[in-house]
């Protein structure tokens, strides 16, 4: 298969379980080294690179959003969210600043030192998109980012994702077998046995 | 690096089984360590009481305890060798004291001229210096033992009448039978050593002649026996007791253990923490964190369980080796010793962390995936 990831839009990456959906994220989240071909993420050869370059590469462009939020349970909001800037070596007041701005932004001002067993499902990953964001990563991958929430909650985060692609101009790549994300997606790829079989693109 | 804190005071019972094992572990080594160290001390004391410059010994002995007898005309020998400004003798030997009530006890006789050392405990006549004849001096940590009340009290030497003048202090024998102190002519005859004989002969140099050149001018001059500066006879005689009788062994297999069991407990605390949170470590490599820096989170973890289980230990150490004096007279903590045992503290918790290191870094970061 060959793809290319545009800035300021979301591409959602659907089809059928063990389609490669999962595999092709971890791929370009530089987390799995591809067995051939090749991926250029932020202009480097990601299966090229040893171990420490691509954890920079993630490091440095890539923020992640899991079905499973992962957050640091003995960790509150904010300090979920700094947890990226502490990896990066950038944590200061600056930083810390911006964490709160995010949480604000995305509607968890009240909730900074809340831990996450007192979250909701929406409001975890709401905090995890922040943690995603704090470091001004380009890209963001999203994998099943609606599935463990209700409705409401879903399209909260659709929402936000997709204000994120089209006034911040992150490049968005989302995995879900959930259709709500149609109507949010600039661009919309059908996984089959590891190959694409649609891929159409839509203006909003 | 709040998550190493975080991550352990969220299970509090795991953190309080890992302080504990490293508060035992730091017990063991301090303790151990201050029955060594006092052992050490202890094992050298009278040596290192005198004021010799050398001590001449029989030919091949390695301690005070174990003397064979020298000849007397080699302290008019040692007098004619160049840069010798003093002479004294010691005599010591196992003698039976026995009490007005026929109560028995072996002791450690130990007879000093009165040129040995002014820290060298003699029965001196109070306010006169001079020394008490037929008396003897016990420490205080042997007069339960000895069952002494009062001072002075009649007893006999080897069927020799002694008074047993009072009492002094930090003279614990290690031994088992308690030191007793006299001048060198009561001691000779309360031992039955020939005038002709003596055991040890301690110099004093000239001031500003080398020790050591006098040392070789009289093992050259000197036949039949051993002469050493103090220092040496004093290392030789501590070097002696720890490696020919198994007590230094004992005692640091004792410390080694102790490390060993702390390190065990540490391990296992440690690595069921990071098992516990084995995703959380791939959620971190996933987000782009370094080795070192999952690196740097484990160790924390363990250095926090150990500082506070350090603490507590010396904590804890301190009085029990201060309730141990009572009965080990010679025990000894210096206050160095708890701050050397840091270092091993310190290097049972990285050690402990290895294991839970080398799990963590292995973890496939794409779990992450996983619902």
């Amino acid at each position: 298969m060959s793809l290319v990831f545009k800035t300021s839009a979301i591409t959602l990456i659907m089809g059928p379980s063990g389609s490669g959906k999962t595999t092709l994220l971890s791929v370009l989240g530089c987390l799995l080294r591809p067995d051939t071909g090749r991926v250029l993420v932020a202009g480097q050869e990601a299966g090229q690179l040893s171990e420490a370059a691509r954890t920079l590469l993630r490091r440095q462009n890539i923020g992640f959003i899991f079905q499973a939020f992962r957050l640091f349970r003995s960790l509150n909001s904010l300090q979920n969210v700094l947890m990226a800037a502490e990896i990066a070596g950038t944590a200061d007041a600056a930083m810390g600043e911006r964490a709160r701005q995010l949480l604000q932004r995305l509607g968890m001002g009240q909730k900074l030192k809340t831990k996450p067993k007192a979250l909701s499902g929406g409001e975890k990953q709401r905090i995890a998109i922040a943690r995603a964001l704090l470091c001004k990563p380009r890209i963001l991958l999203a994998d099943e980012p609606t599935a463990s929430l209700d409705s409401q909650s879903g399209r909260q985060i659709c929402e936000v994702l997709h204000g994120l692609a089209e006034q911040d101009g992150h490049t968005v790549v989302v995995v879900s077998h959930d259709p709500r994300w149609e109507p949010f997606a600039h661009r919309t790829v059908v996984l089959e046995d590891g190959r694409v079989v649609d891929d159409r693109s839509r203006m909003q | 690096m709040r998550l190493a804190w975080t991550n352990i005071a969220h299970d509090k019972t795991r953190f309080f089984v890992a302080v504990l094992g490293i508060t035992g572990a730091v017990f063991l080594m301090v303790f151990q360590g201050s029955i060594l160290l006092g052992f050490l001390q202890a094992a050298s004391k009278i040596i290192d009481t005198t004021g010799a410059d050398l001590w001449i010994t029989g030919r091949g002995v390695s301690c005070f305890e174990f003397p064979v007898t020298i000849e007397r005309r080699i302290m008019e020998l040692a007098h004619s060798v160049p840069g010798v400004a003093e002479t004294s003798r010691i005599c010591t030997s196992q003698v039976e004291l026995r009490k007005p009530d026929g109560n028995q006890q072996l002791v450690v006789l130990i007879g000093g001229d009165a040129q040995v050392g002014d820290r060298f405990p003699m029965p001196r006549i109070a306010g006169r210096g001079a020394v008490e004849p037929e008396s003897v001096l016990v420490d205080e940590s042997n007069a339960a033992l000895l069952e002494l009340t009062h001072y002075p009290q009649q007893v006999e030497l080897n069927d020799q009448r002694a008074t047993i003048l009072g009492q002094t202090s930090g003279f614990g024998s290690f031994l088992g039978s308690p030191y007793v102190f006299t001048s060198y002519g009561d001691g000779a005859r309360y031992i039955h050593l020939s005038p002709d004989l003596t055991m040890f002969i301690l110099i004093r140099v000239s001031p500003g002649t080398p020790v050591e050149a006098v040392r070789e001018a009289l093992q050259k001059r000197l036949e039949n026996v051993d002469v050493w500066t103090r220092e040496d006879f004093s290392r030789k005689a501590r070097l002696y007791w720890i490696t020919q009788t198994g007590a230094g062994g004992a005692i640091l297999m004792a410390a080694l253990l102790g490390f060993l069991v702390g390190l065990a407990i540490v391990s296992q605390s440690i690595y069921a923490t990071t098992m516990e949170n084995i995703e959380e470590f791939a959620t971190l490599k996933a987000i782009g964190a370094s080795h070192g820096f999952i690196i740097r989170i484990i160790i924390l973890q363990s250095l926090l369980c150990g500082i506070v289980g350090y603490a507590l230990g010396v904590l804890v150490t301190a009085p029990v080796v201060h309730a141990a004096a009572a009965s080990i007279s010679w025990v000894s903590m210096p206050a160095w010793l708890p701050a050397v045992v840091f270092l091993p503290a310190v290097l049972m918790c990285v050690l402990a962390s290895v294991l839970s290191i080398r799990t963590a870094l292995s973890i496939e970061p794409a779990r992450v995936f996983r619902a």
